[in-house]
């Protein structure tokens, strides 16, 4: 690339760009990169989603101007934590504004994101040759997670408490060392200041690191190319058009939509998706109904459904360490997706049985974060604007039938099956829908 | 909080119900304040000021609320002055020993128990801070209100609490007297219990959102705004489309085997 | 819609549309910035922070108080005969910095400065009994030996210019407000 000649005609420019060559990296990246000319919108989350982490790490550097990590307490009872936040958006001149652009804006992040695993997985993004962008992606997403729960922490509410609480106590699962590792965590036996110092430490620096991830991800991309919803590869030039100014504009307005969205919930219901009981200080106590944020929901499913213990010919894992495994297990067996869907066709477009199955895995996505929410021993109901939906019979004896934990594991045992079992088997056995010979002719060949 | 086993923490086999969750279902009430274009009626934040200090300031604080903020409430920066000079603030003297002074305006409402150890040797347990209440509870002002005119003193008293249809066993006394005939607003209203409730609920909603009508206002301004951009952004993708698409048609784009 | 054209035919009316787009956006992450710098300024609980009341009853001719706002120190001082005498005489000399008493005083009575040294920030001594005043009779810096007359104004030594005097303004007789003018 640099050995290319630099296109700019300023001398400024010129100049610069033959000392060091960014600006025309940028400018080769934007109009002599080819891209399928046929993308459709889901592949705008792309970009929607690294806007929204430049949101976040502005509001979050301003909101760091203003947040003080102790737990000392006033008179009033209240930490020196929880009490700057509601400095900020108190006193803090438009501090209301950059609070919920952060805590918003954390969700809105993790929808874009959503949306855009979604896509891969459906159009089979994470295929032959774009395994390493579909790994560094699930490296961005555990960032993510990671980062959501330290931010959450920080507040020193009710469920911040909790969560720092719960999520600490899981490395207790790691046989010998647990309980070592545990005090390392926390610097100390309890959840105390030294654990909030360190999350603060940890949750301004991840997002830098989130950053470099994501750089290494765009050019990856611009390596191995974008796919598109057709799923097979680019022909010839009548395939292909340059990100600008096509894409860039889509994506303007794509970007404009989703903010009109994002920032009509900051205005008007800016606490909508949060549990309102993290705008009370915490006393150290653990609430009795315990939920993280909503993107986290199913994860928490996962880890919380297995109860019991398994003896392995005298070996006792017990259910917390097989929740700690599921959880890890469900986040790790993402990374091996481009080995274990193992047919020959990339879009989902083309695959009919397969689409059942997605969307099935769509709907148990939703069903685990329902599960997550609820409290296990209770029977299972879907929330509808018309009121609950019951999935569950409480018998009286104690027997529940179609408890939460139940339905749990349940679609635990759908999501691992359809990763591990029908993937791999699906793609053997599938027969899809005839290919079109190139994107530009759509009739087939 | 030591050694609390994650497993029992998570499969809550749960009877009592969540701390933010009201036992019984809440009735939904109409306020100034709630959708989109929600406001405050500051002559009802007044009364409701005025409820707070007559029947929960006893024991309940407003560690977060400025007496500067009461000027929200259309009321003058004097009459405010002349408020938080009514209140006592702690503070070390220049001789170093535990003393009152006057409050000024950048003092917070101060705790008439003082402090936690002391709240908790008075009653057993610390009265909460109400100035986030509206907003730390599923249901907010609607729990609030609820929770205010739940207390049924012909109801069977649990041990040691007392009863209220919202959260079935309270620690907190019914603070409404059995006999308010006497009880007047400043401006010589008389109120019903649950005109007072209404009006304390309204006010420590403001307490916990204060800023709910400029948020509002900018929502709209901000979203009109947002909607313009959208419009006119698709409109410049399409003229750009068209734009590509015809020198697509004649030359293709980048070689992808670049 | 690949190769659907626009109804948009008009070159002029396509770049409208498109500078139009850029105006919005730009206008909008500029007024994105300006909140985001805007949470810099001074917050709600400090604003207006600087004014502080002082009162008058209590001093004494020839004594005067250090009153504190924030980390602002003032001198608030009652000036005897001889000391205005000796301020108003300094009014004919060549000074480093040349001020007249009458234009360092709103009432000779009374002599109100910020303790904060011109030279390098430090609080000069001469406001209460009992402390150093130095050669002419007024304010004493020991940091680097700056000496102040009776009007505050800089006589001998490093400071380039007289004690600053605040903004102020007497309420009433027993009262003044330092911070703000009247």
């Amino acid at each position: 690339m640099a050995g290319s000649r630099s296109p700019f005609k300023n001398p400024f420019l010129k100049g610069f760009d033959e000392r060091l060559p960014i600006l025309r990296a940028v400018h080769h990246s934007m109009t002599a990169h080819a891209y399928p000319k046929n993308l459709n919108y889901w592949w705008n989350f792309g970009s929607i989603a690294g806007i929204m982490l430049l949101v976040m790490i502005v509001t979050g550097l301003f909101l760091a101007m203003h947040y003080k990590p102790s737990v000392q307490e006033d008179t009033y009872g209240i930490n020196q934590a929880f009490r700057s936040v509601e400095h900020i958006m108190r006193d803090v001149k438009g501090g209301m504004f950059l609070r919920y652009m952060h805590s918003v804006g954390a969700s809105f992040f993790f929808i874009a994101v959503i949306f855009h695993m979604f896509r891969g997985l459906y159009y089979g993004s994470y295929k032959a040759p774009r395994e390493v962008l579909w790994i560094l992606g699930c490296v961005i997403l555990i960032l993510m997670m990671g980062i959501a729960f330290l931010g959450y922490s920080l507040v020193w509410g009710v469920m911040s408490f909790a969560a720092a609480e719960v999520i600490t106590q899981v490395f207790t699962a790691i046989p010998i060392l647990g309980d070592d590792i545990l005090i390392l965590l926390r610097g100390g036996e309890d959840v105390d200041d030294a654990l909030l110092n360190r999350f603060f430490a940890l949750h301004f620096l991840l997002p830098f690191v989130l950053a470099g991830v994501v750089i290494l991800h765009i050019l990856t991309l611009q390596t191995v190319g974008s796919n598109n919803p057709l799923g097979i590869d680019l022909k010839s030039k009548k395939d292909t058009v340059s990100f600008h100014p096509y894409y860039t504009f889509k994506d303007i307005f794509g970007l404009a939509l989703f903010f009109t969205i994002y920032l009509a919930v900051v205005a008007w219901a800016p606490e909508r998706l949060a549990e309102a009981i993290n705008n009370q200080p915490t006393d150290y106590n653990l609430p009795s109904h315990i939920v993280p944020e909503w993107y986290l929901l199913p994860f928490y499913a996962i880890l919380k459904v297995f109860t019991w213990d398994l003896n392995l010919f005298g070996l006792v894992i017990t259910g917390k360490q097989l929740g700690a495994l599921a959880m890890a297990g469900s986040l790790g067996v993402l990374f091996m997706m481009p080995w274990l869907d193992t047919s020959p066709v990339r879009s989902g477009r083309f695959r009919p049985v397969f689409k059942f199955f997605f969307w099935g895995f769509v709907l148990c996505c939703l069903i685990l974060a329902l599960v997550g929410a609820q409290t296990s021993g209770e029977a299972f109901f879907i929330p509808t604007p018309f009121g609950r939906l019951p999935l569950g019979i409480d018998a009286g004896n104690g027997f529940v039938w179609g408890s939460t934990q139940q339905w749990g594991v349940l679609f635990t045992g759908y999501y691992f099956a359809y990763f591990i079992v029908i993937l791999p088997v699906l793609g053997l056995f599938e027969k899809p829908k005839q290919l079109p010979a190139s994107i530009s002719e759509p009739v087939l060949a | 909080m030591k050694t609390l086993s994650a497993a029992a923490a998570l499969s809550t086999v749960a009877a009592a119900p969540a701390i933010s969750e009201a036992a019984g279902p809440i009735d939904s009430q109409t306020w100034s304040f709630t959708g989109p274009l929600g406001y405050y009626d500051e002559g009802q934040l007044q009364h409701g000021l005025y409820v707070y200090q007559t029947r929960c300031q006893a024991c309940h604080s407003l560690g977060l609320v400025r007496f500067s903020s009461l000027t929200g409430l259309d009321v003058s920066e004097d009459a405010v002055k002349a408020l938080a000079s009514t209140y006592e603030i702690p503070y070390i003297n220049d001789d170093g020993d535990r003393d009152v002074r006057p409050g000024v305006l950048n003092d917070t409402f101060p705790w008439a128990l003082g402090n936690p150890k002391r709240a908790i040797a008075t009653y057993g347990k610390a009265p909460p801070d109400l100035s986030t209440m509206a907003r730390s509870r599923i249901g907010g002002a609607d729990y609030v209100y609820a929770l205010l005119t739940g207390y049924d003193d012909a109801h069977e008293q649990p041990e040691g609490a007392y009863y209220n249809k919202v959260m079935k066993v309270i620690s907190m006394p019914n603070p409404w007297p059995a006999d308010m005939s006497d009880f007047e607003y400043p401006n010589g209203t008389r109120p019903s219990l649950e005109q007072q409730a209404r009006d304390v609920t309204a006010f420590l909603n403001w307490a916990a959102d204060p800023y709910l009508e400029e948020r509002h206002q900018w929502g709209i301004i901000v979203v009109l705004y947002m909607l313009a951009l959208t419009v006119i952004s698709f409109l410049a993708y399409r003229v750009v489309a068209a734009k590509v698409y015809a020198k697509l048609d004649a030359e293709g784009g980048p070689d992808p085997e670049h | 819609m690949a190769g659907t054209p626009t109804d948009v035919a008009n070159p002029d009316r396509r770049n409208f549309i498109v500078l139009s787009t850029m105006a919005m956006a730009g206008i909008g992450a500029a007024s994105a910035g300006v909140a985001l710098v805007r949470t810099m300024t001074p917050t709600r609980d400090v604003a207006g922070g600087g004014v502080i009341e002082v009162s008058l009853e209590g001093i004494a001719e020839g004594s005067g108080i250090v009153a504190s706002a924030g980390r602002k120190k003032y001198s608030v001082r009652r000036r005897t005969a001889a000391e205005i005498e000796a301020a108003v005489a300094g009014d004919s000399e060549k000074l480093r910095d040349q001020q007249t008493d009458a234009e360092r005083v709103q009432r000779p009575e009374w002599l109100v400065l910020r303790l904060q040294c011109p030279h390098l920030g430090c609080p000069p001594q001469g406001t209460a009994s009992g402390e150093k005043r130095g050669e002419f009779g007024g304010f004493f810096c020991p940091c680097h030996n700056s000496q102040f007359d009776t009007s505050g104004r800089i006589r001998k030594g490093p400071s380039p210019a007289n004690l600053p005097v605040p903004k102020y303004f007497f309420a009433s007789d027993e009262m003044i407000v330092i911070g703000k003018e009247a």
